[in-house]
């Protein structure tokens, strides 16, 4: 019944709810899907698509939850047929451009649920980004200055 | 009005197009042989060494389990997020897929239908993966989807043959990953290696490719 009333709410794809601290119309999320980790493993994984159609490059520099109390960035890179995963610490989108977290590619790990969640509950995804490029740690280049958070939601599915 | 000679007659260009056709795709046309298009056939089948790991019942697991079916045989490990579960329930949905199909095709009477193969995942991380985590995980993906990992010596003799790679690496501070083949390994039912799909994996790429290399055992 909740799984049901979840996909009548939300479209197949996305809902965003984004507020922001400053002007994040130039940033969307797309084609949203997190699934609930499997039978007795410890994550979960989401995988969206990022667009930026500002002129200025973000970086999104972590992702939390309220649904979950760790959400890490990783990325598998497949290469000559061997899968490596490693962890990010942030993640650049060059201005006019997009990425996409999707598999054998960039993935959130969803970590520690809260008690109780299960397949078909409304979970969000709060994207917290900066303007500008971050290397080592210091913004190269600050397009319009002040940080950005874009929240979206989306139910969780079962694989 | 006559034909020029030089124009060809409607018959010719029907029998021209016939022929493009069959020969531009795979469809199946009668006499025109299928060929995997996507999986790799090894020129000769390779015959598995003996093995032992220990399946999701903490039952022993050994070449001798691989014969009389065909097997698809994928390293992975139940923490891994992203490559394993995808390729997992590829495999999955490729073999209820395949299983249709042959229910419908009405075509049961041969003695391995394409639907008919195991799908079984070989943990290379033996440390979490314990029977009970590896029966929990595999029940996720259906009948037909089997688990078994070992020691790492013996987990590592079974990859070595087959060409399989993997590697535990640290993650974080107090964490750990196990980089892996992302290979799928098709096993005969005489217990022989004889294809392998590679990476990027696609349902459609198994659910075409699968029945022609079940055929030629």
């Amino acid at each position: 019944m909740r799984t049901r009333r979840a996909a009548a709410v939300l479209p197949l794809l996305v809902v965003l709810a984004a507020c922001a601290r400053e002007d994040l119309s130039s940033l969307a999320a797309t084609e949203v899907t997190a699934y609930a980790p499997l039978p007795g493993q410890p994550a979960g994984v989401a995988y969206f698509s990022l667009t930026n159609s500002a002129a200025t490059a973000v970086t999104l520099r972590q992702v939390t939850s309220p649904e979950f109390a760790r959400v890490e960035m990783h990325t598998t890179l497949v290469d000559d047929g061997l899968a490596r995963m490693m962890a990010l610490d942030s993640l650049t989108i060059a201005e006019h451009s997009g990425i996409a977290f999707a598999p054998g590619g960039p993935h959130l790990m969803l970590m520690e649920a809260a008690d109780g969640l299960s397949v078909g509950d409304v979970v969000t995804l709060e994207f917290h980004f900066v303007y500008g490029e971050y290397v080592d740690d210091e913004r190269q280049h600050d397009g319009t200055a002040g940080d950005g958070f874009l929240a979206v939601r989306a139910p969780l599915q079962s694989r | 009005m006559p034909r020029p000679k030089h124009l060809p007659t409607a018959g010719t260009v029907l029998v021209a197009l016939a022929l493009g056709l069959a020969a531009s795709c795979d469809s199946g046309f009668e006499g025109v042989p299928r060929e995997p298009l996507h999986a790799t056939v090894l020129p000769e089948p390779l015959p598995l060494p003996a093995f032992t790991l220990n399946d999701e019942q903490n039952e022993p697991f050994t070449r001798e389990r691989l014969l009389g079916r065909t097997t698809l045989l994928f390293f992975g490990f139940t923490h891994c997020p992203d490559i394993c579960p995808a390729t997992l329930q590829q495999l999955a949905l490729a073999r209820k897929q395949l299983q249709q199909q042959t229910a419908e095709a009405s075509s049961t009477d041969t003695a391995s239908p394409p639907g008919a193969f195991t799908i079984v995942l070989i943990s290379v991380d033996p440390e979490r993966d314990t029977p009970e985590k590896l029966k929990a995980y595999v029940s996720h993906f259906g009948e037909g989807v089997t688990a078994a990992t070992g020691s790492p010596e013996s987990i590592r003799e079974i990859a070595s043959a087959l060409g399989v790679w993997f590697q535990r690496e640290a993650l974080g501070e107090d964490d750990y990953t196990v980089s892996h083949s992302t290979a799928v390994l098709v096993i005969g039912e005489d217990a022989t290696f004889r294809a392998v799909f590679s990476a990027p994996h696609k349902t459609e790429y198994f659910v075409h490719d699968l029945p022609l290399l079940m055929a030629t055992r």
